[in-house]
């Protein structure tokens, strides 16, 4: 007997996931039960059972992919048997399910269009081209919330029977905030300016120890520093759709700034005059680029460091900078995780600024401050156009960095996020 | 290797489709029953209480015979011929299941199933001998027991549960029902109209407790109507053990009707690793496996509601994931009916229950007094509650009362799946005459415009 083995749906609400890794390969032998792969659902990773026995002939999801529901996986036979017209059969049902995959995967070189699991069957099913669909199957409900939240229903995947969108499908969409139609409804509305209040007291608040610290290391810079400042306008287009794209892998959450900081990371290696330290008598030029990323606190700030961050991928500073700001914010960074540092990066992004410079953190001498990405008009092939614009501002010590070079490290950073795909090896 | 890939322990509606389900995947399939093919559904439930059910509604009717113009005489029940015909259905049924075993090549074996090891049984048949066969998978499906008060012993004679009733040789002049859910309702309006005083006594605050309390309120004043003492939210001990204290209860039978256990034992199901919720029943997971791999539970071993109809759509998931085809039961999905008249039929939430975490609902009725065809066929008692969400209009809960209520429950059980919003079922050309068309009133009302009322 030849069985293939479809994707699972392994809880009510999967309609894809990742198999995570293969146990079996081509040429084993199992027994109906056997446990052939782990797969990554919506809640977890689970153990998938095959329910037949025999020898495993072929693999047609790769480890790591992400797989809709009811593509074909694996062929097992019992007795041996010839196998070329059902592998042929299989990857052409895979390959036109694929062809229908939806944005919401675009890793998944396997995805399916969703299909429910036919009731019986053991064979494949007959391949009858499926019939051209003039528009998506939704059930009322769905369309409903669908027009009432302008979402394009082309754009979202139905969990229902044939690929039917139900209320949860579009309920998940309305979260996501994805499959907005071109011309959606109005934004959500404003958040209320909370700034009246009666009057109070004049308060005298006593200075903490960290803002004394804080006062005193600034006002020495600021004081004994000889800062100059050298600004740059970055077209973020690229970098905000890379960022759009890579957050749509499950499980991976990448910001401008852990894109920034990389950028900062191969730049700073390639101008190792920025990234040095100076103590009033020699600069110090640091081969390792260990970047002080600026963490607000609520009196005061501080600076934990991601060391070598140039032998760091994308995904590894980001998640070290996270795990760095939730101790950051709890108080339990330990000293050799915010001293030293060649280099710091302030990003005030969040707060929607448009630019503003920032005091360097001795005895490094340069400080990146970096502002909002802004939709701006830009010029493209000398035509004005609606774009993305990201303006990072470069304080550097005269005393160790001179303009020429200073300049030089921000052309070298310009180019890196205005390309970055750069960012990715 | 095992003797069979999937072995099927219960014959009932979860039981027999299971079965069936698996050997349309091509499973080498055996079911183990130690009765009647069928289970309680055919032999002890659902069928053969129907039969009892019409023979009352055609008593009822021929009461009022003159109402329709028409002259009868002598209107009275043979009440062993009335008992007879149910049986004979209930017979003709389990025959229909064995034919459907044979034409799927399944294998019956006859005996009480007890596991001897995870995936191995020993079957137990009438004389003592034992046999043992062993399955890749097993589904339990071996139903329920009555449930009984400590206090107050089945004897069968005096103190009777649904299965007795079903074989009474007559008419007993009084009867006390005690719960008042479906088998407590059914019965009680069979044994009124038969002719015997039936007292339902319910400890909930309403009759029908699962179902929504406008409804049920509704059913409580027609068996009032009836002639049936309905008392709810009344303790059974009260009237039973302190009579002199509160009111007593003179009547030949008490039937009891207080709810089920799961049918475990015997089966040895430590032995297999089976482990049991804390209600008794059999846990099981959404694709119906218990903690024993490849074994698993249906029906109503495996609790929730007990109904036939859930337990076969547990059987097709049970069968489903064997398969590798898994596809969990969505039990809003699951419809409800009563059977006596007027009928009660339901799916999705209550009222009470569509209210809980702050919902606004939009609630559409439609009353029968204002249906042609109601009227027409002289049954103007009932009503049609739809329950939509406020938000989107989706309707999410769906009350029939009345006569034929059952049959026009399924209309709604499509659009509860088919996620309809209120406008999808009120802009339904329905035809006319038809008591379907108090459907359709509903969901107009619930948007503001209903023609007809």
């Amino acid at each position: 007997m030849i069985t293939e083995l479809t994707f699972p749906a392994l809880s009510p609400t999967m309609s894809e996931g990742t198999l995570v890794a293969w146990r079996v390969k081509p040429g084993d032998v199992i027994k109906a039960g056997a446990v052939v792969a782990e797969i990554q659902t919506d809640k977890a990773v689970v153990e998938w059972e095959s329910p037949e026995g025999g020898t495993v002939r072929e693999l047609l999801v790769a480890a790591n992919q992400v797989a809709k529901v009811n593509t074909i996986a694996a062929i097992i036979t019992s007795k041996g048997e010839d196998i070329a017209a059902t592998l042929a059969a299989a990857k052409a049902k895979n390959e036109k399910l694929a062809a229908g995959a939806t944005p919401t995967a675009p890793v998944a070189t396997a995805t399916a269009a969703p299909k429910p699991a036919p009731n019986f069957a053991a064979a494949p099913a007959p391949a009858k081209p499926a019939p051209v669909k003039k528009g998506p199957r939704v059930s009322p409900v769905a369309a409903r919330i669908a027009a009432e939240n302008g979402l394009d229903l082309t754009r979202i995947s139905g969990s229902g029977p044939d690929g039917r969108i139900v209320r949860v499908d579009v309920e998940r969409a309305v979260r996501d905030g994805s499959a907005k139609a071109a011309a959606g409804p109005a934004a959500p509305a404003k958040p209320k300016l909370k700034v009246l209040r009666a009057d109070k007291a004049d308060a005298s608040v006593a200075m903490s120890p960290m803002r004394a610290v804080i006062a005193s290391r600034l006002l020495a810079s600021k004081q004994q520093i000889p800062h100059f400042y050298v600004e740059d306008v970055v077209d973020a287009a690229a970098l905000s759709a890379l960022r759009e794209q890579l957050n749509l892998l499950d499980g991976v959450r990448v910001t401008v700034n852990d894109l920034i900081t990389r950028a900062c990371a191969l730049a700073l290696r390639a101008h190792p005059r920025v990234n040095a330290t100076f103590d009033g008598k020699t600069v110090t030029q640091l081969d390792s680029a260990d970047i002080a990323i600026a963490v607000a606190l609520p009196d005061g700030l501080i600076t934990p460091i991601v060391t070598k961050a140039h032998a760091k991928t994308v995904r590894q500073i980001g998640d070290e900078i996270r795990v760095l700001a939730k101790k950051a914010q709890e108080g339990k960074l330990a000293p050799a995780e915010f001293q030293g540092g060649s280099f710091t990066i302030s990003n005030l992004g969040s707060t929607g600024i448009s630019a503003f410079s920032a005091i360097i953190n001795p005895p490094q001498v340069a400080i990146l401050a970096v502002a909002a990405i802004k939709d701006e008009p830009v010029v493209q092939d000398g035509a004005v156009v609606a774009g993305k614009t990201l303006r990072l501002t470069l304080s550097a010590d005269h005393r160790a960095v001179d303009g020429a070079d200073a300049a030089a490290f921000m052309k070298t950073l310009r180019e890196l996020l205005e390309n970055p795909a750069t960012l990715l090896v | 290797m095992s003797d069979y890939e999937v072995l099927v322990i219960g014959a009932g509606p979860g039981g027999y489709v299971a079965a069936i389900k698996a050997a349309q995947h091509g499973k080498k399939t055996a079911v183990v029953e130690r009765e009647h093919l069928g289970g309680i559904c055919l032999n002890w439930g659902c069928i053969p209480t129907k039969a009892l059910l019409k023979s009352a509604e055609m008593l009822e009717s021929m009461r009022h015979a003159k109402d329709f113009g028409l002259v009868a005489s002598e209107v009275k029940a043979d009440f062993p011929a009335v008992m007879k015909r149910s049986r004979d259905v209930a017979n003709g049924m389990s025959k229909g299941i064995d034919f459907l075993m044979k034409k799927n090549k399944i294998t019956v074996l006859t005996g009480t199933a007890s596991f001897s090891g995870p995936k191995t049984l020993t079957l137990t048949k009438g004389d003592g001998s034992t046999t043992t066969v062993t399955a890749d998978n097993i589904i339990i499906a071996t139903g329920h027991k009555p449930r009984t008060f400590p206090h107050l012993p089945v004897d069968g004679k005096k103190v009777i549960n649904y299965r007795h009733a079903l074989a009474m040789e007559s008419l007993p002049t009084s009867v006390l029902a005690i719960g008042a859910g479906a088998i407590g309702m059914e019965f009680g309006f069979f044994l009124r109209s038969m002719g015997a005083a039936v007292t339902i006594v319910e400890v909930m605050d309403q009759v029908l407790p699962v179902e929504d309390a406008e409804i049920a309120k509704f059913v409580e004043r027609q068996f009032t109507k009836q002639g049936v003492t309905v008392d709810t939210a009344t303790g059974v001990k009260v009237h039973l053990e302190k009579g002199g204290v509160a009111e007593v209860v003179e009547v030949e039978k008490v039937l009891v009707a207080v709810g089920f256990l799961a049918n475990t034992e015997g089966l040895n199901l430590d032995v297999a690793g089976v482990k049991l919720d804390e209600r008794g029943f059999i846990a099981v997971d959404a694709n119906q496996l218990t903690s024993a791999p490849g074994v698993y539970a249906i029906g109503d071993v495996a609790g929730k509601q007990l109904l036939a109809h859930k337990a076969s759509f547990e059987g097709e998931a049970a069968v489903g994931h064997i398969a590798g085809h898994p596809a969990p039961v969505d039990y809003r999905q699951i419809p409800g009916c009563t059977y006596c008249q007027p009928q009660v039929a339901s799916i999705g939430l209550t009222e009470k229950k569509a209210l809980e975490g702050g919902r606004k609902l939009k609630i559409g009725r439609f009353q029968f007094v204002a249906s042609g065809k109601a009227k027409a066929i002289g049954h103007p008692e009932g009503m049609v509650k739809l329950i939509f969400d406020a938000e989107y209009d989706q309707l999410i809960g769906a009350h029939i009362v009345g006569v034929d209520a059952t049959e026009m429950l399924g209309e709604l059980c499509l659009a509860l799946r088919l996620e309809c919003t209120a406008r999808e079922i009120a802009e339904t050309v329905h035809a006319h005459p038809t008591l379907a068309e108090a459907v359709m009133e509903a969901a107009a009302d619930a948007l503001g415009h209903a023609v007809h009322q």
